[in-house]
């Protein structure tokens, strides 16, 4: 009799445990994540008012033009407006620094922008896209999320012995759906002891409809440094990103080989993107234990396996790779300029 | 008997909850998975296409890697 409830019983613990435990969590600081963007008013008085430590904001400056919005975001503690803002001015001085390097007939066009944008962080004239961090109560509008595992080391990925196999000749679905690279730019901040990446790239329309046809919705342009070494260039942890990409966030490099070192900001739903639109990811870091590097980018579409999954966790967390595809492998020299041959 | 169906349904239950909530963090843990496991197929790829599938008949990662005419091979990665 006491044996066939057990099973029951022990699986009703486990259900009260958690509720207990989700139960206790109110009483400390709740990880929380805004879910919709908002105003800098509304941020002001329902989210930073309220948390104990805010840990990411990411701000949409919008600049009617030839590309709508841009995203700045910045990663720390205790963040605050004028601290993201301030952060988000030295983006935006890098950017305008790396024009001259750059021999694009769009760098006048980009200057001016840049110009604009400028004017609208020094005046707080942009919406608060999304914040991350801790709180002692449930603040407005937010999910309560259980936070980033701490990163783990992980074991050499050149121990992976295997023989690849040929097998029969498929048709190529849909098209080539990556987009066209137009050039790497990797140099010191204009903040002192930080550097910085920008890889900038557009899609055609065959591009975009190729993209669509394979049925994955976000994309990644990954800049992936060579660390095979140990010696890299960047560091490990990135201080603020930017991305005018729509929908765009940064993604987690959490539990990747430390042989080859991902740097990315993605888009979760790459439908919304324009053709023959340059397009710019940035990422910046604190100095890396060397002053000359080299890397490639790899471009990565995905998708979300589980429904629901990146409502709770986020897009970082839970979007899936599709496929691939690697291209100039170790060409982008750190420092440097490697514009599409 | 009566009582043993009611058992199973309350079991039932209880998994199915269990199910749910764990269902997101389940999907994370799936993808960061893969792509730890999308990293080791890279550098088998050079500049093919490629992506991973789970293979649960060996419980590895199938590399799976295009050329641009649409040929394909395939490596198997551990788990982990």
């Amino acid at each position: 009799m006491r044996n066939k409830y057990l099973p029951i019983l022990g699986a009703a613990a486990l259900l009260c445990g958690s509720i207990l435990s989700s139960a206790s969590a109110t009483e400390q600081d709740q990880e929380f994540k805004t879910l919709s963007p908002m105003s800098v008013s509304q941020f002001e008085s329902e989210i930073a008012s309220k948390a104990s430590d805010i840990t990411l904001i990411e701000l949409v400056v919008q600049v009617p033009g030839q590309l709508d919005s841009q995203t700045f975001g910045s990663l720390g503690t205790g963040l605050t407006l004028d601290s993201v803002v301030k952060e988000s001015l030295i983006t935006l001085a890098d950017m305008k620094s790396s024009v001259s390097d750059e021999s694009t007939k769009t760098s006048i066009a980009d200057l001016d922008r840049y110009s604009k944008i400028e004017a609208k962080l020094r005046t707080k004239s942009f919406k608060v896209g999304s914040a991350e961090g801790k709180s002692k109560s449930k603040l407005w509008d937010t999910t309560t999320v259980n936070g980033r595992p701490e990163k783990v080391k992980t074991s050499s990925t050149a121990s992976a012995k295997s023989t690849p196999v040929a097998l029969a000749a498929s048709a190529v679905p849909c098209g080539i759906w990556r987009p066209n690279f137009h050039a790497n730019i990797a140099a010191s901040s204009t903040y002192p002891g930080q550097r910085y990446d920008q890889l900038k790239f557009a899609f055609t329309q065959g591009q975009l409809d190729a993209f669509a046809c394979t049925g994955s919705t976000g994309f990644e342009p990954d800049l992936v440094t060579d660390n095979y070494d140990t010696f890299h260039y960047f560091g490990d942890s990135i201080v603020s990103f930017s991305s005018t990409m729509p929908y765009s966030y940064l993604d987690t490099n959490f539990m990747d080989a430390p042989e080859e070192r991902v740097y990315t900001v993605g888009t979760y739903n790459i439908a919304a993107a324009s053709p023959w639109t340059e397009y710019t990811s940035y990422v910046r870091t604190p100095l890396g234990n060397a002053d000359s590097d080299r890397a490639k980018v790899v471009w990565q579409r995905n998708s979300e396996r589980v429904p629901g999954c990146s409502l709770v966790l986020g897009a970082a967390w839970c979007l899936f790779s599709d496929e691939s595809k690697t291209e100039y492998a170790w060409k982008f020299p750190l420092p440097g300029t490697y514009l599409a041959p | 008997m009566k009582s043993r169906s009611r058992s199973l349904v309350v079991l039932t239950v209880v998994l199915a909850a269990i199910m749910v909530l764990a269902g997101p963090f389940l999907g994370a843990a799936y993808s960061i998975a893969g792509e730890r496991a999308t990293n080791r197929c890279m550098p088998l790829a050079g500049t093919d296409y490629f992506h991973v599938e789970f293979n649960l008949w060996g419980f590895n990662w199938r590399c799976v890697m295009r050329d641009g005419s649409g040929n394909t091979t395939e490596a198997f990665l551990p788990l982990f």
